[in-house]
């Protein structure tokens, strides 16, 4: 079976520097666990600098798409990947523009099955079952047959430690591609963002008023006083019912 | 001039007085009967103006998962940017997942217009994608509006790529030049704005000023639609298991818990996950990882129980984006009180044992 790992530099959170990105890696782990068959593939404007973590991270050889700075990605990548069985990637790049679309742009593309947030791949008869990370630490199973794409969540193993004699053997093979323009971005520098605020009509009496009420707008929550400690949890018990905060 | 000889005039502010027959009020001082004002401070809920009553000439429409029949702070936001954002003659259209018991009542206090809810299906996004585009076929929305995490988020990234709308993701601030979204190590960026918005919290202020018109909204029923993933269930591991941030119930403990193993015992009965306030950790009763607030980690649970824990600004801020608050204290002063959604005022140690019996007694029961 043939898989392809997208990978992309990711910018670190201190230094700003590029490096490997936490979803990346983990994509590359879960691929050299599923098969010898490996492909790297990078496409983007990065050097080889920015891509040497990975090949110190495990990556033997990485396939470099070089495109001109601020062109899509989509067309290039599309075109190498259209024999592949399985194409990994991380669920979120640390770099460029980090929006999440790649896996379901490829996917849709491709016509192929998409299973997002992947923790692990196990195959079972002719299928292939994932394990899906959502919020809360609840996890589904997924089944799907090949071909697929798989956008691999930063939470899931990942690849082996830092290795000089690696990054010294691996290698990157550069080949020239092309892609469709993006919209030209402006880039400002961080500060606190403004919130959308309703226009308030009521006046100022009405306004004050509303204040005294309630601090925020939230309601003071129930106070229990009375009765001893059993019937006091008996209330908690009864409350994380309601709400359906317990499932017995 | 000596002022204590003099009588003071006194009138009372709340004098009684009758309707007279043009329909005023009549004030007949020295007289006692009469009806007085009703006092300003008992509040009933305030009366909220409807947002726009139409006619309405163009219309965002808003996706949302329900947790539990309810929307959270992420969801709310979205639907109050597209309430901000609609104007006089927009309409607030919204799909609602697992909200098909909802009133109309709470659709309006949403400031939805109208609202097409339906049963949650699980894992099926061709379906929902379906159902999505028949409705954006119907409506013609100029924007959709989703909220970028969880199910929303994937939803909102299929439906851009399959309808090829344009799409801006993270999106921190709506303004007028446009949008800007996040990028990682970039700082914003400005993008022109776009017909699919997926929004970061933070976007809008959730409360609104109004309500809206909470009407249902129909379209006809759709013929099955096969999946090309098939889902084969899913299940939550013990929240014990879990890191602090991913967990769904958390107990906590403070400087009111000095019986730390029947603590443990009580989160064990319950499978939630552990947590300690600063105090405890610096106590050495707790580990490191598990200090919640400023200095530790920010959890995010449904249910927060607080044993313990007078609720420092620091702790407080850690449990921001925890739904329900329980709170456990002797102190009925303390901060923690003020933040939680139920308070116990009782001695921690007595209240442990006794839950925890609950509990497992409970639990027992459920499983015969």
């Amino acid at each position: 079976m043939k898989i392809a790992v997208l990978v992309a530099p990711a910018v670190h959170p201190v230094s700003g520097r590029p490096c490997a990105g936490e979803a990346d890696l983990a994509a590359l782990a879960l691929a050299q666990r599923l098969s010898s068959q490996v492909d790297v593939w990078y496409a983007g404007a990065a050097d080889d600098a920015a891509l040497a973590d990975y090949l110190a991270r495990g990556a033997d050889n990485i396939h470099s798409l070089s495109l001109s700075p601020g062109s899509d990605v989509l067309a290039a990548l599309c075109s190498v990947l259209q024999g592949v069985d399985m194409v990994l990637c991380g669920a979120r790049a640390g770099g460029g523009d980090g929006s999440g679309l790649l896996p379901y742009q490829l996917a849709e593309q491709l016509g192929r099955a998409l299973l997002p947030d992947v923790l692990d791949l196990s195959k079972s008869d002719q299928q292939w079952q994932a394990l899906q990370a959502l919020p809360k630490g609840v996890r589904r199973t997924l089944a799907a047959k090949l071909p697929l794409v798989a956008s691999v969540h930063a939470r899931a193993a990942s690849a082996v430690g830092w290795s000089y004699a690696r990054l010294q053997q691996g290698k990157i093979q550069r080949k020239a591609a092309t892609g469709a323009a993006l919209p030209q971005v402006v880039l400002e520098p961080a500060r606190r963002a403004r919130a959308l605020v309703a226009a308030s009509k009521v006046s100022g009496h009405a306004r004050m008023q509303g204040a005294i009420a309630g601090g925020e707008g939230k309601s003071a929550g129930i106070v229990v006083k009375q009765g001893d400690s059993v019937e006091k949890a008996q209330v908690v018990l009864d409350y994380l019912r309601q709400h359906q905060l317990v499932d017995f | 001039m000596d002022f204590s000889t003099q009588a003071i005039p006194r009138i009372d502010p709340r004098r009684p007085w009758v309707l007279g027959p043009s329909g005023l009020k009549r004030i007949v001082l020295g007289d006692d009967s009469g009806s007085r004002d009703a006092a300003l401070l008992a509040h009933g809920p305030a009366h909220k103006p409807l947002r726009s009553s139409g006619p309405f000439s163009q219309r965002l429409l808003v996706v949302a998962h329900a947790e539990r029949g309810q929307l959270d702070d992420a969801a709310r936001e979205a639907i109050a940017a597209a309430a901000i954002l609609a104007g006089k003659d927009g309409e607030v259209l919204a799909l609602l997942y697992g909200m098909q018991d909802a009133a109309p009542e709470a659709l309006a206090e949403l400031a939805v217009d109208r609202a097409l809810t339906v049963a949650d299906p699980g894992y099926a996004p061709e379906q929902k994608l379906a159902l999505l585009q028949q409705l954006l076929q119907q409506e013609s929305p100029h924007t959709v509006l989703f909220a970028d995490r969880g199910e929303d988020a994937d939803l909102g990234r299929r439906l851009a790529c399959r309808t090829r709308l344009s799409v801006v993701t993270d999106v921190v601030e709506i303004a007028a030049d446009g949008v800007r979204r996040r990028q990682p190590g970039a700082g914003f960026s400005l993008r022109e704005r776009a017909q699919l918005l997926l929004l970061a919290r933070g976007v809008a202020e959730a409360k609104l000023p109004f309500v809206g018109k909470g009407e249902r909204l129909q379209t006809t029923a759709l013929s099955a639609i096969s999946e090309q993933v098939q889902d084969l269930g899913s299940a939550a591991s013990p929240a014990s298991e879990l890191a602090l941030e991913e967990a769904d119930l958390i107990v906590s403990a403070g400087n009111g818990v000095s019986n730390v193993p029947g603590f443990l015992a009580l989160a064990e009965a319950l499978g939630a996950a552990v947590g300690a306030s600063r105090v405890a950790v610096d106590d050495g009763r707790f580990s490191r990882d598990k200090q919640v607030g400023a200095t530790g980690k920010t959890v995010q649970a449904s249910a927060y129980i607080a044993l313990g824990i007078s609720g420092a600004v620091q702790h407080l801020q850690g449990i921001k984006s925890c739904r329900h608050v329980i709170a456990v204290n002797l102190d009925a002063a303390a901060p923690m009180i003020k933040r939680a959604d139920l308070s116990i005022i009782d001695d921690c140690q007595s209240f442990i044992s006794a839950f925890e019996a609950l509990v497992r007694r409970e639990r027992k029961e459920k499983q015969q």
